[in-house]
């Protein structure tokens, strides 16, 4: 049934069905800019566009927010490639704030089990974010991330694996 | 999701980095609406310009006379055309065309007389 506020192009989409995810999306693609904040914006604004357009078609067969994640991965895989790229390299060679050095050792503690989902394979930290922070389930992320389920589940238990043996030290302090 | 499944989930959940700003869906949903809007005008004005250009080239493909139209010729003009004569004729005023018909007899004998020509 095709809502009141249903895009022209788009009869399955609903504006307030978007509204309703757009955290959750704009949290995705943050982390597909490197958590860039204006390039996150720019990026959700052109899965908008994609939407609007019709260029991105949802045809009902998985939920809202597995197809706007699925359009964001896509654009960022093809438009934001390059400049993700330079945004490693910058944030890899630019000179470290020291303000950093000083933040809260609860931060820090985050910040290093952060640094050991970044330290997966791209595959296997994509599966790890969408499971376990986006809350989707493995079937919705494979489809998000463009593989089949089968190929999902081995990176998904890869990831959880690797995860584990870099954080079990800690939490046998704990 | 198994226990430690959700532990993992938890930590992960709280290690996770989140934005300082989250911009507003109205003001990012109002931007991609203009930006579709451009992207539309764009091929509008694309589409506008390609229409222009092939009926320009049907006015100027109707206006050009017919390559095949039948004109009627004299046959005089067509034989003064198809006529012509070299601007050093004028220096052959007593015989013009005709200097070379005839073959010139040079006067010479081949009778011999004792050994020599006569």
């Amino acid at each position: 049934m095709r809502d009141s506020d249903a895009l022209d192009n788009n009869p399955l989409v609903s504006r307030s069905a978007l509204e309703a995810i757009h955290s959750q999306v704009f949290g995705w693609a943050l982390s597909r800019c490197d958590y860039d904040e204006h390039l996150a914006g720019d990026l959700l604004q052109q899965a908008y566009v994609e939407l609007l357009t019709g260029k991105a078609a949802f045809d009902g067969k998985s939920s809202l927010q597995t197809f706007v994640f699925g359009v964001v991965q896509n654009l960022a895989r093809s438009r934001y490639r390059r400049i993700a790229t330079r945004m490693r390299l910058l944030q890899t060679y630019a000179p470290r704030d020291e303000g950093v050095a000083e933040a809260a050792p609860d931060a820090n503690a985050s910040s290093q089990i952060w640094q050991a989902v970044r330290g997966l394979p791209a595959r296997q930290r994509d599966i790890v974010e969408l499971v376990f922070c986006r809350e989707l389930t493995v079937e919705e992320a494979s489809e998000v991330m463009g593989v089949s389920v089968g190929t999902g589940r081995v990176h998904y238990d890869r990831a959880k694996k690797a995860l584990r043996e870099k954080l079990e030290p800690d939490r046998d302090n704990v | 999701m198994s226990e430690n499944d959700k532990h993992l989930a938890e930590t992960l959940q709280r290690a996770m980095p989140r934005a300082t700003a989250e911009p507003s869906f109205a003001h990012t949903w109002e931007a991609a609406e203009r930006r579709a809007g451009q992207g539309r005008r764009r091929l509008h004005v694309a589409a506008a310009a390609a229409v222009a250009a092939v009926a320009l080239l049907v006015v100027v493909e109707f206006a050009a006379p017919p390559h095949d139209a039948h004109e009627y010729i004299e046959v005089a003009e067509l034989l003064n055309s198809t006529s012509w004569t070299a601007p050093s004729d004028a220096l052959l005023p007593a015989r013009q065309v005709d200097v070379y018909r005839d073959v010139p007899e040079l006067l010479e004998s081949t009778d011999v007389y004792g050994g020599t020509l006569l």
